[in-house]
């Protein structure tokens, strides 16, 4: 969505037309509510912080400068609000350890992908992304869903673009790992039938 | 690399496919409708005194003018409207005179001063534990 059109309805909010918000939250509540929900791993949770996001946002909104992208400040307000949603309620979340050393066949579980009805598919993804550790949840989705870069992404988590670089690498391969781990049937399967 | 650049392909399809997780449907209807009622709050919240300048003016007047009448007023002349009130003794009040057979064992006091001095701790600990429990829940 271009920035250019972005600034017009938050100039048209600022001068008071509380309407043109809604346009707004209709563009990005997806992805502001899939970043909480990467992080707070809970679905009332994460609508809870994504509404609240969009509150803040809201009375906030003057001093939203443009320097950047309107969606990065968004996505910057979403992780931090959600960081400290799990702070306040001290909560950790338990993804238990990821073996990045273990083998996996990338063409062997992309056929057990294939080989599973759409819906069941999308829910092994999501189910592995889910027991990520939130920060590489969040690096994922924001790089390879969102596609932004990784100065745009080192700004929303407030590290070094390198860091990003280094973590984005480890989570690739940790999802791979527990999505092999999901796919153990399929796979099994497939090479039975070979 | 080419392995890197396989797996990078393979999780971007993942992802994609996986796609966005979808809020509740009435999500927008949501938080337009909270930053209305915070719109109206605001307006709502804008404070006003319980007591308004002038009352707390008149107030801290009046009390002066008592004070400075009982304090400075020559207390042996008799005020003729104090008396037709029956107030003529504010003119001639002493506390002392009223009790002179008061008196207190040692035991007694430092009694009192303990009871005082655990009331006013118990004052900060539960204190301390209830803004506790409000910020929990």
């Amino acid at each position: 969505m271009s920035q250019k059109e972005d600034q017009h309805y938050i100039d048209a909010i600022i001068n008071g037309d509380t309407r043109a918000f809604s346009v707004l939250v209709e563009r990005y509540k997806h992805m502001v509510f899939t970043l909480a929900a990467k992080v707070l791993k809970n679905h009332e949770e994460a609508e809870e912080v994504a509404q609240d996001v969009f509150i803040k946002a809201y009375t906030a909104l003057a001093s939203f400068k443009g320097e950047s992208k309107f969606s990065t400040w968004l996505y910057k307000i979403a992780y931090y609000r959600s960081l400290d949603y799990l702070k306040k309620h001290k909560r950790t979340v338990n993804t238990g350890s990821i073996d990045s050393d273990t083998e996996y066949h990338l063409t062997s579980m992309e056929d057990a992908l294939d080989g599973l009805e759409d819906k069941e598919r999308k829910q092994t993804i999501k189910a592995a992304i889910n027991e990520l550790p939130h920060d590489d949840a969040v690096v994922i989705t924001l790089h390879y869903f969102e596609e932004l870069s990784l100065k745009e992404i080192a700004d929303i988590m407030n590290i070094e673009p390198n860091t990003v670089k280094v973590r984005l690498f480890r989570s690739r391969k940790r999802l791979a790992v527990l999505l092999k781990n999901k796919l153990e049937p399929e796979i099994l399967a497939n090479y039975g039938r070979k | 690399m080419e392995e890197n650049k396989e797996l990078d392909d393979f999780i971007r399809k993942s992802i994609k496919e996986a796609g966005l997780e979808k809020p509740a449907v009435d999500f927008t209807d949501a938080v337009l409708s909270k930053i209305r009622v915070a719109n109206q709050n605001d307006s709502l919240l804008v404070a006003k005194p319980l007591l308004s300048k002038t009352t707390w003016f008149l107030t801290f007047a009046a009390v002066a003018a008592i004070f400075g009448y009982v304090l400075f007023s020559d207390s042996t002349t008799e005020s003729t409207w104090l008396a037709a009130v029956k107030l003529n003794k504010l003119t001639s009040f002493n506390l002392s005179l009223n009790f002179p057979e008061l008196s207190f064992s040692a035991a007694f006091i430092y009694g009192s001063i303990a009871i005082a001095l655990f009331v006013w701790l118990q004052v900060f600990i539960l204190k301390q534990r209830l803004d506790k429990r409000y910020v929990a829940s």
